[in-house]
């Protein structure tokens, strides 16, 4: 027979296959190496050094970590930039789902339409979006306006701008799509006969959804609340255009350690802070999406 | 059939869908407590669509589905004494295979030690005990078909409904789970409803069989009768092999009808003329094995002259294409050493008898 001879062509076709696989991944992984990977490097080594009257000195140091961990402003808004990340995330979670579960399994004829309409927003700058909030919450916003119009208020009021709830509603708007979009991936994917399977064994819509479509959309919810969780973490639009100095961000903080600061080498640590804290949460999150996937 | 010996029965049952297409034309059929009824068909003859009316998943245009005497219409599917085996089997993926057969009787809020027993019971049923463990993708093809056989029995439906449920088995396994599904079905006494188009699995499996085509039922009855008496062109064309050659009908009396075929004429007997044919264009089905070759035949009813066009060898069979003048017929040869007495091109004569063959208006 000539089993060895099939099995060895089986080998060498695999062998071929992985030869395929590594053509396609080369142009994008080239890609990052050069443009994420070496930047990112370079601003890693950026981060023991320090700068003195805005000069790099390329000594190694452990300065800048030690001044961001003693930093009890960078505490301070870490801590509220996690909060709000997770805030944002529960939010658009919740918000996200039915409207994610509507366009994937009850929409039948216009689902395209609908899919378009979550994408429209995001053809237009995040920098309009964010500013739109402004043109609501301002002195002579559309909210002051409606207010003053009821009655219930006598005078423009500038409350509604500049404080961490503004951040927190423009993120949320814009945010949104990134939740719905691999939820309604994740649910679409489900084959109907589950659905049909499930109440042929007696069990009404609460425990379908409960035992069968919710499980199954658990990857898109994880992927989404990871989109949602780092843009928030790495926003620093929002934070600056609607946050006033109650809602600065942590990627406002550094911001201005590269901007006005100048203090690239400071800057750089806060990052990496961040990285790690970020890459931790990822990684519990992902060990959790394991778990539940058996 | 009396009025109660049936378990379900479908009244006048159509379906149209939103496309204006008629899936299932005002379908009447009484299935038996316990028996074994395949619903046979081409794609699209309609017999999935009955299927998922009965089950639940789509909504009857018009008639009447009666489940022990009960109405089924506007039954949610989770409310009906019915289960179902899918065609891709619907296995919960990210669930033990324990957990999906335990599904139903959950849902039905039964007690843990009942559960683990009947769980228990079910998989030692489709011989997969010790499997409870595993994830659906850690078995094979085979294994999924059983457990979704396992977890829709597991509630001891009054009906099991099949929807195509080997399709996806290849050939060796098919006739295997064939064999284990028309043993479960004898041992536990449960009504099955098959839906299949291989006609050689339902004639396997069913005690009855519903011969579907167009929406519309063609036949209903053994495999037996299906295959001998066929009452339309289609079934006669559908099931088995056969002769299925056009034919002039000149003239039907009380004892045979006289027709004109393959430049020649025949006779057949009054007994195996469909009801109500009447003189004009008609089709002989005739079975290849009812068919006789010879170069010269004394003892056959119907003679025709022919020219021997191929030699078909297929294992336990023989057969001979005939081509005769208007059509050709096909012959199963009843002696294997015949088969070398003829070659090519050589002159013969076909016949068969007047009891055989059926004489059914034309499609």
């Amino acid at each position: 027979m000539a089993r060895p001879g099939t099995a060895r062509q089986r080998i060498s076709a695999r062998g071929g296959r992985r030869l395929g696989q590594a053509g396609l991944l080369a142009p994008s992984s080239l890609w990052l190496a050069f443009f994420v990977v070496v930047p990112i490097s370079i601003l890693f080594l950026y981060s023991f050094w320090s700068s003195h009257n805005y000069k790099l000195i390329q000594v190694f140091t452990l300065a800048n970590y030690r001044e961001t961990f003693s930093d009890a402003v960078f505490r301070v808004v870490m801590w509220r930039t996690l909060r709000l990340a997770f805030l944002v995330t529960a939010t658009t979670l919740v918000l996200g789902y039915p409207v994610a579960y509507f366009i994937a399994r009850k929409v039948t004829q216009w689902k395209t339409l609908f899919y378009l309409l979550v994408i429209i927003p995001m053809w237009s700058s995040y920098l309009v979006r964010v500013y739109s909030w402004k043109a609501v919450l301002g002195e002579q916003g559309a909210l002051n306006l409606l207010l003053l119009k009821l009655g219930i208020l006598q005078q423009p009021s500038p409350i509604f701008l500049y404080n961490t709830f503004a951040v927190y509603l423009a993120l949320v708007g814009s945010i949104l799509p990134f939740m719905i979009l691999p939820i309604y991936t994740s649910l679409e994917k489900i084959p109907a006969s589950l659905i049909e399977a499930s109440s042929d064994l007696g069990a009404g819509f609460w425990r379908t959804f409960a035992k069968v479509i919710f499980p199954l959309s658990l990857p898109g919810m994880l992927g989404g609340c990871t989109f949602t969780f780092v843009l928030v973490l790495g926003d620093f639009i929002a934070s600056q255009l609607l946050g006033g100095p109650s809602g600065i961000l942590i990627g406002k903080v550094i911001y201005g350690q590269f901007g006005l600061a100048f203090d690239w080498p400071l800057g750089a640590a806060m990052s990496f802070v961040l990285f790690a804290i970020v890459f931790t949460l990822i990684a519990i999150a992902g060990r959790f999406g394991a778990l539940k996937e058996g | 059939m009396e009025q109660n010996g049936y378990q379900l029965a479908l009244r006048g049952l159509t379906k149209v869908f939103g496309n204006g297409v008629t899936a299932v034309d005002r379908l009447d059929l009484s299935v038996r407590k316990g028996e074994f009824l395949t619903m046979l068909g081409p794609s699209g003859c309609g017999k999935t669509t009955t299927l998922r009316m009965v089950a639940g998943f789509e909504t009857p245009t018009s008639g009447e589905i009666l489940c022990d005497g009960a109405r089924l219409n506007g039954v949610p599917p989770n409310r009906r004494p019915v289960n179902t085996v899918f065609q891709d089997y619907a296995l919960f993926p990210h669930m033990t295979v324990y957990d999906n057969v335990a599904y139903g009787l959950r849902a039905k809020g039964q007690p843990r030690e009942l559960i683990e027993r009947e769980v228990g019971r079910a998989l030692e049923m489709v011989s997969l005990p010790g499997m409870e463990k595993r994830l659906p993708r850690q078995l094979s093809g085979g294994q999924q078909q059983r457990v979704a056989v396992a977890r829709a029995l597991v509630n001891k439906p009054s009906v099991l409904l099949l929807d195509e449920p080997l399709g996806a088995l290849d050939l060796k396994l098919r006739k295997h789970m064939q064999l284990v599904l028309k043993g479960l079905q004898q041992e536990l006494g449960i009504t099955f409803i098959h839906v299949t188009h291989d006609q050689e699995e339902a004639m396997t499996m069913s005690d009855r069989i519903a011969v579907m085509h167009a929406g519309r039922l063609e036949q209903l009855d053994t495999p037996e009768v299906l295959y001998a008496r066929p009452a339309t062109a289609f079934v006669a064309g559908f099931i088995g092999d056969n002769n299925l050659l056009d034919c002039r009908v000149m003239e039907v009396d009380a004892d045979t009808a006289r027709i004109e075929l393959l430049g020649t004429s025949a006779r057949i007997a009054a007994a195996n003329v469909q009801g109500g044919l009447g003189p004009g264009p008609a089709v002989l089905a005739v079975r290849p094995e009812a068919i006789r070759v010879a170069a010269v035949l004394e003892r056959a009813d119907n003679v025709v002259e022919g020219t021997v066009e191929q030699h078909i060898f297929a294992g336990s069979e023989v057969k001979l294409l005939v081509r005769c003048p208007g059509g050709s017929v096909l012959a199963n040869l009843r002696d294997q050493g015949q088969f070398h007495q003829f070659s090519r091109g050589d002159r013969v004569r076909v016949g068969w008898q007047r009891g055989d063959g059926m004489l059914l208006a034309c499609l």
